[in-house]
């Protein structure tokens, strides 16, 4: 448990420095520009950093079950019924995952000659994001199984994945207010 | 024929419960595998990659992060002191002033559904214990987001900007006539419902200059921040797509330096929480970019313009056609997945009837986020019903004032593409 | 049909060079007797080029319509086609793509990287600067915030020419230079003028730094496996399509000259060598040295010095240059 523990708090600290470095880059290209040396390469930084936000991002979201879901049908259904329609997003989603990251792999190597704009950056570390992504997006759906059961694999639980001393604190922030949605427990953000 | 397939492949594995991200992105992918297909199966993946590379696509992140930064920051309890002393002398002036916070927030937040929580928190059991009724306080509450979301920064105006192709510059511009008119008119709506109840006014006198100014003045840099973000734009030290980058920074200033009451405990749980939301949002924009290749490689939305052009030739009827359209299917489907299905499509068919498509994304963006307020299926009203503990039915009765308002709005904009265009066009 | 090929550009539908494909595509599915079918796609709407030339690389069947900076990466000598005040007017390129060197250049590349350069001819405009004060020297561009394609190549050009260079998307040019976040921007006269640059600038000066040509690039494996009278149609009807788009856009110049004029827009010749002598740094910079060298019997003998620039006014601004640029970009 403590592997994971460790594995979950590593994740998370690269997600940050990603966010991090998204926002500092977006700053470095508008400061720089505006007192007249502007830094070229800053956009394609940002950008570069932004796909890792994103992936990694996600999989923080997927290990709490945040996610954006329809879920009026399954809450219908005895919970048999449950269980077989989120079988079945499994059964789709685990080798749709294997082949975003196996794909994936083959592009960020196979251009790893293409550049990431002016930066002298390879456009593989950009592609490279989806592969690595969904490799921990698939083995955080096998942990949430295994933890959890087949049926509440989506849901918004917190799971004791070893989630790092980060719990939000017991009043959640706007916007997210977990659990109340009769027959629906999406989240929206616009 | 087969876009049709997909899109039915995609509606189903949503329908059964699949995170939407994947009903997307797994039914796009569907496309490549299928034998009759000759492109190959990397471009699958690689239009995933390619979605990320928008440098205007940032501005999603950065306003997210700074969102969950106001919260903790301070910000946000100061603009409600505010909008307290500025509608308190008004007929039903508790319920006036959730809507000029509201306002108040909309130069900052760009969300909807987090406006509405937040202020249901605050403001919701205060409202029912001065007598308002349940169901209207939750209805007036999460119908109020609407006019956060209008006003720029408009999370929902950025993707559509993203996906169309918009200027999301002049989507802003053009989103500020609109929300305050929407301001106007919910305000009318609720001061009827007040005179017919006889909802009080919170203070019996109009607040004195002295008081606005104390409560201006403790609100300063909360109510400075729009206002400092739309003067970086407009010269230059910063452009739109840049603009979330400084608000973020200046959230942090605020917050530390000034106010004090963000400490860095709080500047990591914001970003922690930011991630993940920006990870549960951004994962359906990227695994769409395949299924947005399907449907331009079928040529979808020519095949569509072309029918509806030659049924529609006037471009008012079309866009009222559409507009209903995309009413009944907002009350069923969620803002986000309705944006990232339809923009691409839509756009181009507007466009080709004359419509700009500046003016089409405010239209667009005010019917389906207002969706998310109405039943059978709406975030905005399972989250403040559930807040709130009230019942769907109740709200549902309530909220028909304010549905008339919007909608008499909607109508307004439609017929009168100034009202939404003439700010764009003079300012940029 | 037997078999399709997909047309790819960043041009919008009502440019000249997607004008002419669409000639191509009525020529082509006619001759082919029905076999091939040929289908536009204008607007990026495959994807920006890099990511088209991705597909091509996987033995997509489509053709795409880039600038050479965009196969330096696989063929570095490629980028030389692309590289600023290489010749002194467009009519000089067909020289260059005539040579048994280009020919090497694009068996090479075709062997190495899968992509099958069909023809290079497709000109897009002379890329000229767009200023709010007049620019007659490259002192005049000292401090100037010009943006520029986001391409080791192309910011080089810029910098050399003394100005200073601002990547940026093209999508954001328009506000970008209205808002003073930039105070000026490079770009051929038709590109410009589809997204107004007009309104926002004051100035044009004819710097002329680069000729922006482009050609369609396809996929080798499934070039080969085409019947050999189909390859000689597509091949045939594509070259041809490219001198039409060059002939319309040509005509087309003085045509947006007079637009922009009339908006108050004012146009000025400069001398050009100072410029020029200043740009040699670039061929080092990203190693074209060596090309230029080889190309060098087949380029026309330079003017010289002594003419300031009095040949090509109202010739088309346009040069496209390495790597990413932006979506819209007709570059
Ligand atoms: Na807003
Ligand atoms: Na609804």
């Amino acid at each position: 448990m403590t592997i994971w523990k460790l594995y979950d708090a590593i994740e998370q600290a690269l997600a940050l420095l990603a966010l991090i470095g998204t926002v500092a880059a977006v700053l470095t290209a508008g400061i720089g520009r505006s007192i007249g040396a502007p830094v070229t390469s800053a956009p394609q930084f940002a950008q570069l950093f932004l796909i890792w936000t994103c992936m990694l991002g996600a999989d923080l979201a997927m290990k709490r079950g945040e996610t954006i879901r329809v879920s009026a049908l399954p809450d219908l259904l005895p919970p048999s019924g449950r269980r077989l329609l989120s079988l079945l997003s499994l059964a789709l989603m685990l080798p749709f995952l294997g082949f975003l990251a196996y794909l994936g792999w083959d592009l960020a190597i196979g251009n790893w000659q293409r550049e990431l704009g002016g930066s002298g950056l390879s456009y593989g570390l950009v592609t490279l994001a989806l592969p690595v992504g969904a490799a921990l997006l698939a083995l955080t759906l096998v942990r949430r199984v295994l933890s959890l059961g087949v049926d509440a694999a989506f849901e918004p639980v917190l799971p004791d994945l070893g989630a790092p001393g980060t719990d939000r604190d017991p009043n959640p922030a706007p916007g997210h207010a977990p659990g109340l949605a009769a027959g629906h427990s999406t989240e929206d953000l616009l | 024929m087969i876009s049709a397939l997909i899109l039915g492949l995609a509606l189903t594995l949503i329908i059964i419960g699949m995170p939407v991200a994947f009903a997307i992105g797994i039914a796009g992918t569907a496309y490549f595998l299928l034998p009759g297909t000759f492109l190959p199966d990397s471009t699958a993946v690689q239009r995933i990659v390619a979605a990320s590379q928008s440098f205007p696509l940032l501005a999603v992140p950065l306003f997210i992060l700074l969102g969950n930064l106001m919260n903790s920051s301070g910000i946000t309890p100061r603009l409600v002191g505010l909008a307290t002393v500025i509608a308190g002398w008004m007929r039903g002036g508790l319920a006036q002033s959730t809507l000029i916070l509201s306002a108040l927030m909309g130069g900052v937040s760009g969300s909807a559904v987090a406006d509405a929580a937040m202020q249901a928190r605050i403001l919701g059991e205060p409202m029912v214990e001065k007598g308002y009724d349940r169901g209207f306080t939750a209805a007036l509450l999460a119908i109020g987001g609407l006019i956060t979301a209008t006003l720029p920064p408009s999370l929902g105006l950025i993707l559509y900007g993203y996906l169309g192709e918009v200027s999301i510059g002049r989507l802003f511009i053009a989103g500020i006539v609109p929300g305050m008119l929407l301001l106007m008119v919910l305000m009318i709506a609720t001061w009827g419902v007040a005179r017919q109840r006889g909802y009080k006014p919170e203070t019996e006198r109009l607040p004195t200059l002295r008081e606005v100014g104390h409560e201006l003045w403790r609100s300063f840099w909360a109510v400075l921040f729009p206002i400092w973000l739309l003067i970086g734009i407009r010269f230059g030290f910063f452009t739109p797509s840049e603009a979330g980058a400084f608000a973020v920074a200046y959230a942090l200033i605020v917050g530390t330096l000034i106010y004090r009451e963000l400490t860095p405990a709080k500047i990591l749980d914001a970003m922690v929480q930011s991630l993940r939301d920006i990870g549960m949002i951004m994962l359906i924009i990227l695994f769409s970019g395949t299924f947005g290749y399907v449907i331009t490689f079928e040529r979808v939305p020519q095949s569509i313009a072309e029918v509806a052009l030659t049924a529609l030739s006037d471009p008012t009827v079309l866009l009222f056609v559409i507009a209903g359209f995309l009413m009944v299917l907002g009350m069923l489907v969620e803002a986000t997945v309705l944006v990232m299905l339809l923009t691409p499509i839509l756009v181009p068919v507007v466009t080709a009837a004359g419509i700009d498509p500046v003016h089409f994304g405010l239209v667009m963006m005010t019917l389906v986020t207002f969706g998310g307020m109405t039943p059978p299926v709406g975030v905005s009203m399972f989250t403040v019903c559930g807040i709130l503990r009230c019942s769907y039915r109740d709200y549902s009765i309530q909220m028909l004032p304010l549905v008339a308002a919007v909608l008499g709005m909607v109508t307004l904009m439609i017929l009168f593409p100034g009202l939404v265009m003439f700010l764009p066009n003079w300012l940029m | 049909q037997d078999y399709s090929l997909n047309l790819s550009t960043s041009q919008t539908l009502q440019d000249p060079l997607v004008i002419a494909m669409q000639g191509a595509e009525e020529r082509i599915e006619e001759r082919s007797e029905g076999r091939m079918e040929v289908t536009i796609y204008p607007s990026s709407q495959l994807g920006e080029d890099n990511d088209v030339l991705e597909q091509i690389r996987s033995g997509a069947p489509i053709a795409a319509l880039v600038d050479a900076g965009r196969l330096a990466p696989f063929l570095p000598e490629l980028g030389i086609l692309a590289a600023p005040y290489l010749v002194d007017d467009y009519t000089e390129y067909a020289a260059i793509t005539e040579s048994p060197v280009y020919e090497e250049w694009v068996g090479q590349l075709a062997e190495e990287s899968g992509i099958r350069l069909l023809n290079y001819n497709w000109f897009q405009g002379t890329r000229q600067m767009f200023t709010q004060d007049k620019v007659e020297t490259p002192e005049d561009l000292g401090g100037v915030r010009v943006r520029t394609i986001d391409a080791p190549g192309w910011v080089a050009t810029v910098e050399a020419m003394g100005a200073t260079p601002a990547p940026m998307a093209w999508s954001e040019v328009y506000s970008a230079l209205q808002l003073g976040a930039v105070d000026g921007a490079e770009a051929q006269l038709t590109g410009a003028y589809g997204i107004k640059l007009h309104e926002v600038s004051n100035n044009v000066a004819f710097t002329n730094h680069i000729q922006l040509f482009t050609g369609l690039a396809t996929s080798e494996s499934w070039f080969a496996e085409l019947p050999e009278d189909l390859q000689a149609i597509v091949t045939e009807e594509l070259k041809a399509a490219g001198e039409e788009a060059t002939r319309e856009t040509v005509a087309k110049l003085a045509e947006v000259q007079a637009e922009m004029e009339a908006a108050g827009v004012e146009f000025n010749e400069v001398d050009i060598a100072p410029f020029r002598d200043r740009v040699d740094v670039v061929y080092k910079k990203v190693g074209l040295v060596e090309a230029r060298e080889a190309l060098a019997p087949y380029l026309p003998r330079r003017s010289e010095p002594a003419a300031p620039a009095p040949r090509r006014r109202g010739r088309k601004p346009a040069a496209p240059g390495e790597g990413e640029h932006d979506h819209l970009e007709t570059l």
